[in-house]
């Protein structure tokens, strides 16, 4: 299914949750990062928790928790 | 009066004034306005162990709203290996909810994790219905799910739930498809306008979706304005922490786990005109608990089946990659794919001891969470998964099961080629494309090109572990066995 991330593109499996997406994210740009300093939010705003379920087409926004 | 009276007295105080005295719920003037309580949960996912604290919280605000309605948006099941792994599969959190006195609960995706049979258990011997508008269900299957339900409250008001479960790109809930045979699916958009006639036989209309937050606030904005009153949420574990109002539509959705759950008030006045807020309380921090529910929970947890036997070893394994041979043999065989891979970081013990094989130690094997994920892929684009692979896993060699594999190296952090051989030892053809199963991390870190993204099975790959050494019964000796090559 595709998903957006920081306003990307990506295509990941079916089933995938926000941790894999966010997996996926930090594989792709080729950094390391620690769970405990980021934060997912949807285009809403709204803080989402690492094991939600994404749907196709859903939009995420990874940020550093210290930018919050 | 006795402490914990008193930390009862000033939490009913905490919410009585945080919620009613600032906002809409107007004292006088609007006497003949009829008010609706709602706390919604969603996505428990079998976190009992915030059930002592939960009731509490429940029980305070009853003292308050006498006729407060308690509702799970879904997916109560799957997380906690003392409910999803119990003889009666899930049952542990509906005792619970039932001790609650839960009013509704939408159909989640993982309620079918249960499989039929012990989801039919489970809405047998639940206190409270499951309702689902968009699931096409013969009589022959035997699930008692409704696609709405009134509920008529004392003071008159008469409200309408009714509610739709997400469908991913196959056009099912995320479950193992084997869970939903003989069960069809209609397009919950569809459907959740098509429901929209409720609203002119009740007071209010509420949906309690198994959705997903952008899907609902899509809906929203595609329902009839002044239909819908209330979209309680679940699915994507969003934590809305503000009134969140699309086209006059409240939507709401408490994370999951427990740890928050969403304190609803809809009043209505004699114009019809509703007014909605709503205020996320955090549950899973210290604080007063309900003791029976403490009670109840310590009873789950010290049930034995965790360390009872479920298969037997018939030789010590005394490697990461023994133990890895087997994990990656549990998810080959179990979810019969041609091939398996497990990453060498996916092996979290070193050692079993020959005898008994308990699920706690599968848990030891595996703690992860990971899911298995089935791939299409192709000997070459395995081959550029190995390749990707390496660095990320620190240089060591993935477990295959299915096939044997040679690293030829050109130092220690290079890979020169890789040559997959059969189990039989003839060399792979790589333009053929083989199913094969691998975990969630694998899936989502590995960075090469394949054509398919992959489907997930949405089974843990230790619950996966669990059905197959339940199934095996007895373990072989893998100290022979020898499937990578270093070269």
């Amino acid at each position: 299914m595709k998903i957006q991330i920081n306003g990307k593109s990506f295509q990941i499996f079916v089933g995938a949750k926000v941790i894999d997406a966010v997996r996926m994210y930090f594989a792709e740009i080729e950094e390391v990062f620690d769970i405990e300093n980021i934060i997912v939010k949807d285009k809403y705003g709204n803080k989402l928790e690492f094991d939600g379920a994404l749907n196709n087409n859903n939009s995420l926004f990874i940020k550093l928790k210290t930018y919050d | 009066m006795t402490n914990k009276k008193f930390c009862q007295l000033s939490f009913i105080i905490l919410i009585f004034a945080t919620i009613f005295l600032n906002y809409s719920c107007k004292p006088k003037a609007e006497v003949e306005n009829k008010k609706l309580i709602i706390l919604a949960v969603n996505d428990m996912h079998a976190a009992i162990e915030n059930f002592p604290r939960f009731a509490f919280i429940v029980d305070s605000l009853r003292e308050i709203y006498p006729d407060l309605l308690l509702v799970s948006a879904g997916d109560n099941q799957s997380g906690n290996p003392v409910n999803d792994q119990y003889p009666q599969k899930g049952m542990p959190i509906i005792d619970l909810m039932n001790m609650l006195k839960f009013d509704l609960c939408a159909v989640g995706n993982h309620e079918f994790d249960t499989k039929q049979d012990g989801f039919k258990h489970i809405i047998n011997n639940a206190n409270f219905d499951f309702i689902c508008a968009n699931i096409k269900l013969s009589s022959s299957i035997g699930l008692n799910i409704k696609p709405f339900k009134t509920i008529k409250m004392p003071n008159g008001l008469k409200i309408a739930f009714t509610s739709v479960i997400s469908l991913n790109e196959n056009g099912i809930p995320d479950t193992h498809p084997n869970n939903l045979k003989g069960i069809k699916f209609d397009n919950p958009f569809k459907v959740a306008k098509d429901y929209t006639y409720l609203k002119d036989e009740h007071d209010l209309l509420i949906y309690l979706n198994h959705f997903g937050f952008e899907e609902d606030v899509e809906l929203a904005e595609q329902l009839p304005k002044g239909k819908v009153d209330l979209i309680i949420g679940g699915h994507s574990h969003t934590i809305v922490d503000e009134e969140q109002i699309i086209n006059d539509i409240l939507i709401t959705q408490a994370g999951s786990k427990l740890k928050y759950c969403s304190l609803i008030c809809l009043e209505i006045d004699k114009n019809y005109e509703v007014k909605k807020s709503m205020q996320l309380i955090e549950i899973n921090k210290n604080g007063d608990i309900a003791q029976a529910f403490q009670e109840k929970l310590d009873y789950y947890n010290d049930n034995p089946f965790l360390n009872e036997k479920i298969a037997e070893a018939e030789d010590d394994f005394s490697s990461a990659e023994q133990i890895g041979y087997l994990m990656v043999d549990a998810l080959r065989l179990q979810l019969n794919t041609d091939i398996a891979f497990i990453n060498p970081g996916g092996v979290r013990i070193s050692q079993l001891e020959k005898g008994d094989i308990s699920i706690k130690d599968v848990y030891s094997m595996d703690p992860f969470g990971n899911e298995a994920i089935i791939f299409n892929l192709s000997g070459n684009e395995m081959k550029d998964m190995f390749f990707a692979a390496f660095a990320l896993d620190d240089y060591m060699p993935i477990y295959p099961s299915g096939i044997k594999v040679k690293y030829i190296l050109k130092n220690e952090k290079n890979i020169e080629d890789i040559i997959f051989y059969s189990e039989a030892g003839e060399v792979l053809d790589m333009e053929k494309t083989y199913s094969v199963s691998m975990n969630s991390y694998m899936a989502s870190v590995y960075k090469y090109e394949h054509l398919d993204l992959g489907t997930g099975q949405f089974i843990t790959t230790a619950e996966n572990m669990i059905e197959y050494l339940k199934e095996l019964e007895t373990v072989p000796s893998y100290k022979n066995e020898k499937r990578v090559e270093i070269k």
